[in-house]
């Protein structure tokens, strides 16, 4: 049975894997993260898990090879963002994954240079939930 | 117009029958061709050369050091930086890392970089480079040349007061970029261009007040 869809409130938390290549510590900033560690799946959206049916442990999938960071909702809803969150569980039988935790962030500009500035504002906002792995 | 490299002493002497040369301090200088209107005072990196209106051209050589060095990024891309953005070599050749990266490096897919890609984007950084030299009569903040998606590259300046992207796609001479102030975002610029007729005026320049 496919999983209901649920309303992702402000202060929720969805969490986003940062695979290890993407991490540069020649980078200026505290994060130490590449703007192109942000890439949509498909169009416009990027993939992520909410933080009401998972946990850090369980999204980051692979610690030795994934850190995880965290976006708190509200500050991805702001008007001059125009990005969209919704939840997108997946289940089995029709996605081959299950999922419940799924959720989307929809509205990333498919092309440059706003898709350049997204990676930018998408890398501000986020904070590390688990460090990447050295 | 500069029509070759002499690279020792002895060559420059046979090719003295069409230059008179006055001096020569070292082992490596460029000649003018019989094209290149007398009196013409010419720049080029350190070595500077001078036409006298004489019969017989001549060439004063005042001290030469190399105008470029050859930086080998891989078996098919060699780079010539010019000395005057030497500031840059390290962080030209720490972008060799991008060619390391093998077919699945982020572990979803992500498919091995062209060098053809690597070698566009570490020439239009040198001719940015040279350009902000010789308009702006500044050095350039250093980049970090960065892998991306799509497989395209970003050249990215971090600095405490502005933040400037410029993404170089995988295919065509297609670019983009993206400038801010970093702080307040208040103010941001994007666009794109062409890397091959690129006007560098249009872009906003990291350079060092």
């Amino acid at each position: 049975m496919p999983y209901e869809i649920e309303s992702i409130l402000d202060h929720h938390l969805l969490y986003y894997r940062i695979h290890k290549s993407y991490i540069n510590p020649n980078l200026n900033s505290d994060k130490k993260i590449i703007p192109g560690a942000f890439k949509p799946k498909g169009n416009d959206e990027l993939s992520t898990d909410w933080n009401e049916h998972t946990t850090p442990e369980l999204a980051v999938k692979d610690p030795n090879a994934n850190g995880l960071v965290k976006f708190l909702v509200e500050k991805l809803r702001v008007p001059s963002l125009s990005l969209v969150v919704e939840h997108n569980p997946l289940c089995e039988l029709l996605d081959g994954i299950d999922n419940r935790a799924h959720s989307v962030i929809k509205g990333l500009p498919p092309k440059n240079p706003s898709k350049d500035r997204m990676r930018i504002l998408l890398r501000d906002l986020c904070e590390w939930e688990i460090q990447c792995p050295e | 117009m500069y029509t070759d490299i002499i690279d020792k002493p002895t060559r420059w002497t046979e090719k003295s029958t069409i230059l008179q040369k006055q001096k020569v301090s070292s082992l490596s200088c460029r000649y003018l061709s019989s094209s290149q209107p007398r009196g013409h005072l010419s720049n080029i990196g350190e070595s500077r050369m001078i036409i006298n209106h004489l019969d017989h051209w001549s060439m004063i050589e005042l001290p030469v050091t190399k105008v470029s060095s050859e930086i080998k990024i891989s078996n098919s891309i060699t780079v010539s930086l010019p000395n005057e953005l030497n500031y840059l070599a390290n962080t030209i050749l720490t972008s060799k890392y991008i060619l390391d990266l093998e077919d699945n490096w982020d572990d979803d897919g992500a498919e091995k970089y062209e060098d053809t890609t690597l070698k566009i984007a570490i020439e239009f950084l040198i001719n940015f480079g040279n350009w902000i030299n010789h308009n702006r009569h500044s050095q350039m903040y250093i980049p970090q040349i960065l892998h991306s998606s799509d497989k395209s590259i970003d050249i990215f300046w971090e600095e405490e007061d502005f933040r400037l992207i410029i993404n170089i796609a995988e295919i065509g001479d297609k670019a983009s970029f993206y400038w801010d102030n970093a702080k307040d975002l208040s103010q941001y610029i994007e666009g794109n261009f062409n890397i091959e007729n690129v006007n560098f005026m249009l872009i906003p320049t990291p350079q060092k007040l």
